[in-house]
């Protein structure tokens, strides 16, 4: 009855990401039914590529399965990741070549995680 | 090596501070002190204080370039809208400004959804806040002001002489003529609503109206006339005025206004039609009736060859006069003094600052014109008496006007630094109100090219405070109420 530190610290780690999500979704539920509960008093924007990063954590963790599941692993980490995408795209300052070659390089490297991702298929 | 309980103890941590967190939020959104407090700077920040309405009317100021961050109110009325954050039934209403050439503003909170049903309060008098002026509460209970040199029983004195009213309620006086006189006529040429006042003889009211519709192009032009006593309606009745074959000007129709056995007071009818339809004789036996605050003199085109003169008889102390036609460009005589209408469509203000407190007489020489006075107007000299107190206006220059007290419920305002002051009200929020709307009224504003610097708004909602078994119900029929607007 009991567990590594390492087991130990990946429960914690996966609680602590549901948890947050929990929450966040809690707290976005609320404002959207009882609009000016939340948003007044916390930014639940900021906290949106926190959610996304944790989300894709989440789902680095995973253990994957064969079949539709694994497909279902790939659409939303490909779905989370160009939300992250987007919500770095509304922040950046300037758009530039730079920021053209960064965000296709974001976009292959989705593609190639996609691409990888579908071996267990096979 | 960890046991699994402690693991699972720590695992709980988490989302034992999420559910913390939530709580939290929510006991600021529903606190168990049961008040709620807004603050807005106007910038538009605020998730809960939205910015005065219609922009057209207000400029957003800057530190920068005006000394002050907020909004400044350059013409009337305004208004502001604000969420109410869940089911509170009151709410107080603060507000740092300063004020420009504007010596009266009030504010008020809308009732109905159509804007219709107004509750005002009174906001700010640079007359009431001269120290010559006393808040005071009469051996009767009323609240108001009295002049230095007055006493405090001046306001339970039902003469309505030399005193004025602002939004409160006055009871108007229980007076009655013995007999009726015998019948007297006026031609007259009075266009659209009009207010008479009415005070009974021998128990009675004999009025008899003859109307006319000049509308060619329609058929069956409505007058609906409703007579009450202090704000209770005893008959409401309406006549057709038109038929439908008709092609030019009907013809003018008698309607007869009677009443019988009715107690002494002050009785008030109510013509309600729209500009098409027009007065044109007035007979009556009761020896004082008088016509306002608002006066239309409608124009005798296609029913007299020349215009006629308007003579009228008012203790008012400022008149707003205007045309809408050119025919109707003239001088108007207000007692001793005059005011010229040189533009159509332009609103000319005339006000007198003399010392005679019997009806002086108003006379416009061509007639059509509109005439809104903080009085009212008779046609004869005799006919005259005041229903109740005139109404304080921005205009009323207490002193000049001989003016000894005015019943209101203003408090004095906190004067703050650099010419900025404080002021509050309370409003009861209309119930299941989403949002409330407040409007902020300052007459004439615009003409004397004044305005309003506001730089903050505090809204106070206060209910009873709660205990958990309450605070538990009050979110739960929040989430209802949430639920059932989706």
């Amino acid at each position: 009855m009991s567990m590594t530190f390492q087991e130990a610290g990946k429960h914690l780690a996966v609680q602590t990401g549901y948890a947050f999500l929990f929450f966040l979704t809690t707290l976005i539920g609320i404002e959207w039914l009882m609009p000016g509960s939340v948003l007044p008093f916390i930014n639940l924007i900021d906290f949106l590529p926190l959610a996304i990063i944790i989300i894709i954590a989440l789902l680095t963790f995973k253990k994957r399965r064969k079949g539709v599941f694994n497909w279902l692993h790939i659409i939303i980490g490909i779905i989370t990741s160009l939300l992250l995408l987007a919500s770095l795209l509304t922040n950046m300052s300037s758009y530039g070549f730079r920021s053209l070659l960064l965000t296709i390089s974001i976009i292959l490297l989705i593609i190639v995680w996609s691409v990888t991702m579908r071996d267990i298929n096979s | 090596m960890l046991p699994k309980s402690l693991v699972y103890l720590l695992c709980s941590i988490p989302w034992i501070l999420g559910l913390i967190v939530i709580f939290f939020i929510l006991s600021l959104r529903f606190p168990i002190n049961g008040i709620f407090i807004a603050n807005s700077d106007l910038s538009g920040a605020s998730a809960f204080i939205y910015q005065f309405l219609p922009a057209e009317r207000t400029i957003l100021t800057n530190v920068s370039e005006h000394g002050f961050l907020g909004q400044r109110i350059i013409e009337d009325p305004v208004y502001i809208n604000a969420r109410v954050p869940g089911p509170y039934p009151k709410v107080e209403v603060e507000m740092e400004f300063k004020v420009m050439y504007q010596p009266l503003v009030e504010l008020g909170i809308i009732r109905d959804k159509f804007g219709k049903q107004m509750d005002m309060v009174p906001w700010y008098s640079a007359m009431l806040e001269s120290t010559d002026w006393l808040s005071v509460t009469s051996p009767k209970g009323k609240s108001g002001y009295i002049y230095k040199t007055s006493a405090r029983d001046r306001l339970d004195d039902p003469d309505t002489r030399n005193l004025a009213v602002w939004l409160a309620t006055t009871t108007m006086p229980m007076i009655a003529d013995l007999v009726p006189i015998e019948k007297i006529t006026y031609e007259v040429s009075l266009r659209g609503q009009h207010d008479l006042w009415v005070v009974p003889a021998g128990g009675g009211i004999d009025i008899e109206l003859k109307i006319q519709d000049v509308n060619r192009n329609r058929s069956g032009g409505l007058l609906a006339i409703e007579i009450s006593k202090n704000g209770q309606v005893i008959k409401y009745d309406a006549i057709g005025v038109s038929g439908s074959l008709d092609t030019g000007y009907s013809n003018r129709i008698p309607v007869a206004i009677k009443q019988s056995g009715l107690d002494p007071g002050v009785y008030r009818i109510r013509l309600l039609a729209d500009d098409d339809i027009f007065i044109r004789e007035i007979s009556t036996t009761n020896p004082r009736f008088v016509i306002g605050p608002r006066l239309h003199v409608g124009d005798v085109v296609g029913f007299r060859a020349e215009p006629r003169p308007f003579i009228g008889y008012t203790t008012a102390r400022h008149i707003v006069a205007e045309t809408f036609h050119k025919e109707g460009l003239q001088e108007i005589i207000f007692g001793p003094i005059s005011g010229k209408i040189l533009q159509t469509h332009t609103a000319v203000r005339i006000d007198r600052a003399d010392d005679i407190d019997s009806p002086v007489k108003v006379i416009a020489p061509v007639g059509d014109v509109r005439l809104i006075s903080d009085g009212f107007f008779a046609l004869s000299e005799s006919a005259y008496f005041e229903p109740e107190p005139r109404r304080l206006k921005p205009e009323t220059n207490g002193t000049a006007e001989g003016l000894k007290a005015v019943l209101t419920d203003y408090k004095k305002i906190e004067q703050l630094n650099d010419g900025w002051m404080r002021a509050k009200a309370d409003f009861t929020i209309p119930e299941s109100a989403d949002m409330i709307r407040l409007v902020l009224s300052a007459p004439g504003i615009g003409s004397r090219a004044g305005s309003i610097d506001i730089r903050s708004i505090k809204f106070t909602y206060i209910r009873e405070p709660m205990n958990w078994k309450t605070w538990w119900q009050v979110l739960y029929k929040e989430i209802k109420n949430a639920w059932n607007r989706l």
